[in-house]
């Protein structure tokens, strides 16, 4: 590993009664890198980030953060945690939220200097208990900044967000980043994952089965996606041998197909239906990519 | 957003020392958030300030005192009012909440996060004892008032100071029950736990010979009888005070510290 990486995880294994959470899983994160934790349901993630935050032992392997302990005190003032679903006083005003965390670190931010940096200002002087699920989405990652943190781990941090607060936080993590902190992001919004992501880390069966920037773990799937306004159904097209699927989005017919049956159905396609225009032909996306592999590792 | 990112940046992998002060801020601000939060909360801080009082002040009216009564009948209606009145805030105020805590995640992040171990338990203590205190103060000048009781000031002192620290175990029962069960449960977890202790530790008559044994594993007898000899009152002494006092402190201690490993282990 270099030796600035912030976090190391090199062959850790984590059980629950029989069920493997971990099985001989390695990550580590970079200085100033956003990194998306990316996998199914049960896949393990949740689990890895609580034995980084030290909230749970390992049964084996090394985790280092900052080159110690995970929940050591000295780590602890270096991170900011955003967590699902964590209850918080319904009858504590944000800004009073926002001052009790803060003081927990050495160098805290006052809350209305968060929350200014947050775009929540507005909030400031609600009490928590009325704020809509978005809005405790949004003080609880305004909470995860406010110790001024070289590390943030966010848990699915846009899960009800709405679009101008979901686009607001995005546009915080970039300049985070651009500051030189880092993150490690969970999110079943894969979308997310291409617009923010540095690097993505697969994870499935408590395994890492993919890793590498966007680019480099689409590439690593050879499907090709065709799209078109066409008559033809995706019931008629998902039964040709080549395509993989075929839906409808947005009004065009979406396949996906083999790079090596590219040609041959997009010709195919023309020969179907004289109508058809609009053709478009691209890589395949990391949603495809994240499905094929995920898909690959149940087998 | 704002222009001002560079007065967000993040820190640099320097030192992240925090000077003594610092670190008592955050008890500080643990306590204060915690009782502001019992304050905004009319179902948890006037119910156990009032209720007490209320009480007492009617069983007053429905019992009157004999002529020349003893210290003993002065304070025995007095002693147990006012240890059910202290029982309440710990044991059902503040083990409920933290179960919800504790399921619902918050104490998990504060783990992950730099709050010292056991600040908030401590700010909830500090609570406690702050309703307590209001509570024995009210009750101790109501009955003085009424003349219920006739206390020196230095029995006065002595009685409230045993009252207050007396809230200490039912903290304590209150967060080790907060602490292994549900939020939904905590509370009738604590009813079954509370009731029993209410009427077999002689806090309001005195027990059958054949059962007046169970007494002796009920905290509130011990906390009692020390509250009668404050008093000046007649008591019974297992021992002496002495044995009162460390059973009440073993008590408190024991379930605190296996209160704060059980959510340092699972949250």
């Amino acid at each position: 590993m270099a030796s600035d990486d912030l976090v190391e995880m090199k062959g850790v294994y984590k059980s629950f009664g029989e069920t493997k959470a971990l099985d001989g899983f390695d990550m580590t994160v970079r200085p100033g890198e956003l990194l998306a934790l990316l996998g199914e349901n049960g896949a393990g993630k949740t689990t890895a980030i609580s034995l980084m935050l030290g909230l749970e032992p390992a049964d084996a392997g090394q985790i280092r953060l900052f080159g110690e302990r995970p929940g050591s005190m000295n780590v602890r003032r270096r991170i900011g945690v955003m967590m699902q679903e964590v209850f918080m006083a319904p009858e504590l005003l944000v800004h009073e939220h926002l001052s009790l965390f803060a003081s927990y670190y050495p160098n805290g931010y006052s809350a209305d200097e968060i929350l200014e940096f947050t775009n929540t200002t507005a909030l400031r002087s609600r009490k928590f208990g009325v704020l809509s699920g978005g809005q405790k989405r949004q003080i609880q990652f305004a909470i995860a900044l406010c110790g001024r943190p070289k590390l943030l781990f966010l848990d699915e941090p846009t899960v009800g967000l709405d679009v101008q607060a979901r686009k607001d936080l995005w546009a915080t993590l970039r300049r985070l980043i651009q500051q030189g902190c880092s993150i490690l992001l969970t999110t079943h919004y894969l979308e997310e994952a291409e617009a923010l992501a540095d690097r993505i880390v697969v994870l499935a069966k408590g395994r890492v089965v993919s890793t590498g920037t966007v680019k480099e773990v689409t590439q690593t799937i050879s499907t090709r996606r065709i799209s078109c306004v066409s008559q033809l159904t995706p019931e008629e097209v998902s039964t040709w041998p080549a395509v993989s699927s075929a839906v409808i989005e947005d009004g065009k017919l979406v396949l996906a197909v083999g790079h090596s049956e590219l040609e041959a159905t997009v010709r195919r396609l023309l020969a179907a239906d004289s109508t058809l225009v609009d053709l478009q032909v691209s890589q395949a996306g990391l949603a495809d990519a994240f499905l094929k592999i995920t898909q690959e590792s149940r087998q | 957003m704002n222009s001002n990112a560079a007065a967000v940046a993040p820190s640099s992998l320097g030192s992240v020392h925090m000077s003594n002060f610092q670190v008592l801020r955050i008890y500080y601000l643990e306590a204060k958030f915690e009782f502001i939060r019992s304050l905004r909360n009319p179902g948890f801080g006037m119910p156990f300030l009032i209720m007490p009082v209320g009480l007492f002040l009617l069983f007053i009216t429905l019992s009157p005192l004999p002529e020349n009564a003893t210290t003993a009948q002065r304070m025995y209606l007095f002693t147990g009012m006012a240890i059910m009145g202290i029982m309440g805030p710990g044991m059902f105020g503040f083990g409920a909440i933290l179960a919800g805590e504790r399921q619902f995640k918050l104490l998990q992040l504060k783990q992950a996060l730099p709050m010292p171990a056991g600040a908030h338990l401590i700010g909830k203590f500090a609570v406690a004892l702050i309703y307590a205190a209001a509570t024995i103060v009210s009750m101790i000048v109501a009955a003085e008032l009424l003349d219920r009781i006739s206390l020196t000031l230095t029995q006065s002192l002595l009685v409230g100071l045993t009252l207050l620290l007396g809230v200490l175990p039912f903290c304590a029962i209150g967060f080790y029950i907060g602490s292994r069960t549900s939020a939904h449960l905590a509370a009738g977890v604590t009813t079954v736990v509370y009731m029993p202790q209410l009427y077999l530790s002689g806090l309001f008559f005195p027990m059958p010979p054949s059962i007046s044994w169970l007494a002796l594993f009920m905290p509130p007898f011990y906390l009692n009888q020390l509250t009668l000899a404050a008093g000046g009152a007649e008591h019974i002494f297992i021992g002496n005070g002495f044995v009162h006092v460390v059973v009440l402190a073993a008590v408190t201690f024991l379930l605190a510290w296996s209160t704060v490993r059980k959510l340092a282990r699972s949250g």
